[in-house]
């Protein structure tokens, strides 16, 4: 048997906290060395953050026993807590058995109609019911209090997108990129739904603002790629008004767009050619490429 | 009415995509092999390419996959056949109205002879692996669901079959997943972030997959 790193897994642990990573295999596999060998003592108050870890690992892996092991500790460590009945009610989820789960954050929420964690919760049970009309409206009312969570807002825009909502799921990126303009990736979903809803030219200059703030987006340099190809393929006087029509303020002519196009091909073509691992199945997908960029 | 096979590297990928993102939708396209003589009415769904995860209604990367897919499958004698879907919710048993879109699309714009398959996460379960797609046809300007496709009992009101290319699959790619397999199969969502991915031919799960376990034999 491969011996044990108390200390890795504790370090380990404790960074996949601070990050929210999901990886829950990691998470049980180490959780359960840890509470086995007689380590739990050691971790000092660290352990109730450990066990609450552990237990929601070991739902999302559907491993009851070592569920119950953590639940239980916690729940003797603190009775009446909203914390673990959150927890409770999770296992509840977990064990399909939605309303009782539903009951159980309502019940939170009569003491505190704040709690974020049991609201949260509770869209989460609307959700797994497959009701994503009410989970629509509870967060649209939950993020009027809270308006600075972000992963609530992608969630929303996740929700309308789904109900292919596309200005409604638009403005949830908005706000996203308002709170934090530097990270590119809401830009990116930003233009991806731009496309989708036709709006080709403030898609391109998405696509645009991701290369510069992520240089060599793979993503974006094929949104790009993409976006000014079918400008090119359009009649002229087509482009002027659509643009005229989506956003006065921003027009494009047909230089800067056959500009970007030929250097979103030339910065994929170096990207590609530069990765030199996988051998064969490597150049195959040069190949790919390299005919893909021909097309227009 | 066509016959459809459906290879073990085809349903080996479709398993593990879903496998890999249990908390997602993932979707991705069906491929067949090239036959010479093509008025056969044999199927053979060689393959499947996986595409996203991240989100799946949106169409810029859809369209840059499916023109890359269909520039592969011209290159190794493949055709764009289908379309494949696994739901985010386990008891969500439909193929959703995009999902029935894409699939409409690959219909009109590749192949008439068009399918999807929806993977029925509830029969995912490695204790007692069975076959866990759900093939749906375009008849009667709708996408409808052919549950009893792979039962041993005829339908006679169907008129497409549908059979696996080893009876052994359903067990051999629950023991795929039990090794984790899925851990090395890449969506288009991958590769677009690390190009080293590879995501076209998945070489490797087949690797892993199939062939210790052919030696094994």
């Amino acid at each position: 048997m491969v011996s044990f790193d108390y200390k890795l897994a504790v370090t380990t642990l404790h960074e996949l906290r601070k990050s929210g990573e999901r990886k829950s295999d990691l998470v049980v596999s180490l959780g359960e060395n840890l509470i086995q060998q007689g380590y739990t003592g050691k971790l000092g108050d660290e352990v109730w953050a450990v066990y609450e870890q552990i237990f929601i690992a070991a739902l999302d892996l559907g491993n009851v026993l070592l569920a119950d092991k953590c639940l239980d500790n916690l729940d003797k460590r603190f009775p009446e807590s909203p914390r673990v009945k959150i927890l409770k009610g999770m296992k509840l989820e977990a064990e399909d058995n939605l309303d009782a789960a539903l009951a159980m954050y309502e019940n939170i929420l009569q003491d505190d109609d704040a709690n974020v964690a049991a609201i949260k919760r509770r869209i989460a049970v609307y959700k797994a019911k497959g009701q994503d009309q009410q989970a629509i409206e509870a967060l649209t009312r939950y993020l009027d209090a809270f308006y600075s969570d972000a992963e609530s807002w992608l969630e929303l825009s996740a929700l309308y997108l789904s109900f292919h909502l596309y200005q409604q799921a638009g403005f949830c990126l908005e706000e996203l990129i308002l709170l934090q303009p530097q990270n590119h990736f809401y830009h990116l979903k930003y233009a991806e739904i731009l496309y989708t809803s036709d709006n080709i030219t403030v898609a391109l200059k998405e696509f645009c603002r991701v290369v510069e703030l992520c240089e060599d987006n793979v993503r974006a340099l094929c949104g790009i790629k993409l976006c000014t190809s079918r400008l090119l393929n359009l009649p002229i006087n087509a482009i002027t008004s659509s643009s005229a029509s989506t956003n006065s303020s921003f027009s494009l002519d047909m230089k800067t767009i056959s500009d970007l196009n030929d250097l979103a091909i030339e910065r994929l073509s170096i990207i590609y050619s530069k990765n030199q691992r996988g051998g064969n199945r490597a150049n195959e997908i040069k190949n790919v490429i390299s005919d893909w960029l021909k097309q227009s | 009415m066509p016959e459809y096979i459906i290879n073990k590297e085809a349903y080996l990928k479709i398993i593990l995509h879903a496998c890999k993102y249990p908390s997602s939708t993932v979707n991705g396209v069906l491929l067949a092999q090239e036959l010479d003589n093509d008025k056969s009415d044999k199927i053979i769904i060689a393959d499947s390419v996986p595409l996203f995860h991240h989100w799946n209604t949106l169409t810029p990367m859809l369209e840059v996959g499916l023109q890359q897919i269909d520039i592969y499958a011209e290159r190794n004698k493949f055709k764009i056949v289908g379309y494949y879907h696994a739901n985010e919710r386990v008891d969500d048993n439909k193929l959703p109205p995009f999902g029935q879109k894409i699939a409409s699309k690959i219909l009109e714009n590749f192949n008439n002879n068009a399918i999807s398959l929806l993977v029925q996460n509830s029969k995912l379960s490695p204790e007692e692996p069975e076959i866990a797609i759900v093939p749906y046809i375009f008849k009667e300007n709708q996408w409808r669901p052919h549950n009893k496709a792979f039962s041993k009992v005829v339908d006679s009101t169907q008129s497409s079959t549908f059979a696996l290319d080893n009876n052994e699959l359903p067990n051999l790619v629950s023991s795929s997943i039990r090794k984790k397999h899925f851990e090395y199969l890449y969506d288009l969502d991958e590769h677009l972030e690390n190009i080293e991915l590879d995501w076209l031919s998945n070489i490797k799960v087949v690797e892993l997959a199939f062939e210790q376990n052919s030696k094994s034999k």
